[in-house]
């Protein structure tokens, strides 16, 4: 993909006007702070706001391109249907988002267990995935073991802390076919930290994580937590000692949690190597 | 055959009932992905990368749409989304970018005068290197100056038309007339050119 145009411009020898203003506009931005939600720009178009508040509406406005392209869009969607009748949409278009739906549709049918097909096979399958449980348990409590030796080192700050961002996997699988995106640790790093992109994490009084490891027997829960809260830019993070996940590859789920009630919202896919 | 009958909650409702979902989401999609093809248009992105993240859009919507509540509308919905899918992808565009420096622009003198779109440039600017930090700084304040002597509406145009916005883009979104646009702008150019002339003699708006 390639980069849209830039927004600053770094050069202060020989910028145009224009580039100035963006400039400013930027710097304006950022010591502001906040930006427009859609549900605001949504209230402006629909003059749902007074004479001071839409004058203020605007001023954030022009100074954030984001938003700006964000009502122009919904402007754009409601001319058309003021027009009585919707852009053309290209059928190839439609048909490559088919395409990604019954990709989408099956990724969720490989996943839900077929009831009474074959019960044999589930309860073969119920019996390893105990073993492997039981496994994980013990190792599990090895491995608490030799954390907790380390836990007079855990309230230090640490640097060089490596950042990886996950995309969902749909993304990762469109851009590598077999494998989820990589973790590369280096012998230096001592932690990680995941963050978890999602397009829409809707409203949920709490989320979790779950951390399965696929293997040839199956997938096998090895962590999960709940309490996660979105960051500013709706990701989820989740820092990691580096020899809490063994290498290998592994199956992220981000839940959406309301009571009893758990909603997967995103799923993906990672391989933890070690350099 | 398209469904213009329907409004977005209906077609949403339907499909959240299980009620022909292959034939209520194509009209979603068909609905919205030409405004959401538009928005990521106005990012600068191509049109292929366009086609991609509108499908990616939808995708998410797809992955949503079972518990959206419909407290909100699809539309704030979806452009949420495709808010968020633009951030994602503009920030894994942006991880490998040289690394920048920071100048302060703490000592900028602020007459104290109250200006309609409240600027500051008290805060941190990313440049590239120290000098041409000052060198920026520098520019900026002399465009800031100059911009605090417009009148507030002179200045939303300005700064939207810096953004590359079309005449009537700017109509759209300041709610003005496309004559009022075009004779503030006019306006603009000329008081600028005046107090810029030193440093900008041509100003293109």
């Amino acid at each position: 993909m390639e980069a849209p145009v830039s927004e600053t411009n770094s050069d202060a020898t020989d910028v145009t006007f224009t580039a100035a203003v963006n400039d400013l506009a930027l710097a304006t931005r950022r010591q502001k702070g906040r930006e427009l939600s859609v549900e605001e720009l949504r209230t402006y178009l629909d003059g749902e706001l007074s004479r001071e508040q839409e004058e203020e509406l605007k001023n954030q406005l022009v100074l954030d391109p984001e938003a700006t392209n964000t009502l122009l869009g919904m402007i754009a969607f409601r001319k058309q249907r003021a027009a009585g009748a919707d852009a053309e949409t290209p059928v190839a278009d439609w048909q490559a988002m088919q395409e990604l739906l019954a990709q989408e549709t099956a990724a969720a049918e490989t996943s839900r267990p077929v009831r009474g097909v074959a019960l044999r096979l589930w309860q073969v399958a119920a019996a390893i995935l105990f073993v492997t449980s039981a496994s994980i348990f013990f190792w599990a409590q090895h491995r608490v073991a030799q954390l907790t030796e380390q836990f007079s080192d855990a309230h230090r700050p640490r640097i060089n802390v490596f950042q990886n961002d996950l995309r969902p996997v749909d993304l990762a699988l469109r851009r590598d076919s077999d494998h989820g995106q990589a973790i590369v640790l280096d012998a230096k790093t001592e932690r990680y930290v995941v963050a978890l992109n999602i397009t829409d994490h809707g409203e949920y009084p709490d989320y979790g994580v779950e951390f399965l490891k696929i293997s040839e027997e199956g997938e096998v829960r090895v962590w999960g937590a709940r309490g996660l809260v979105p960051g500013p830019l709706d990701t989820f993070h989740v820092e990691f000692d580096r020899n809490f996940l063994p290498t290998g590859s592994y199956r992220v789920q981000l839940f959406g949690i309301e009571g009893d009630r758990r909603e997967l919202l995103e799923a993906y896919h990672v391989d933890i190597l070690v350099e | 055959m398209r469904d213009e009958s329907k409004s977005a909650r209906q077609l949403v409702e339907e499909w959240q009932t299980g009620h022909n979902r292959e034939k209520n989401f194509k009209s979603l999609f068909e609905r919205y992905s030409p405004p959401l093809h538009y928005f990521f248009q106005k990012h600068g992105f191509t049109h292929e990368d366009c086609r991609d993240l509108t499908q990616q859009t939808f995708l998410g919507a797809y992955r949503g749409l079972a518990r959206f509540r419909l407290d909100s509308s699809f539309e704030t919905w979806l452009f949420k989304i495709a808010r968020n899918i633009t951030r994602n992808t503009l920030r894994d565009q942006s991880a490998g970018k040289r690394r920048r420096e920071e100048v302060s622009l703490d000592d900028t003198a602020d007459d104290g005068s109250p200006s309609p779109v409240n600027w500051h440039l008290e805060g941190e600017l990313v440049v590239a290197g120290p000098l041409n930090g000052i060198l920026v700084g520098e520019r900026l304040r002399l465009v800031r100056d100059a911009m605090q002597e417009l009148p507030s509406d002179e200045q939303q145009c300005v700064l939207l038309r810096a953004q590359g916005l079309k005449y009537r883009e700017i109509a759209d979104v300041l709610k003005m007339p496309l004559g009022t646009v075009k004779s503030k702008l006019a306006k603009a150019k000329d008081h600028l050119k005046e107090l810029l002339a030193d440093r900008y003699p041509e100003i293109e708006l």
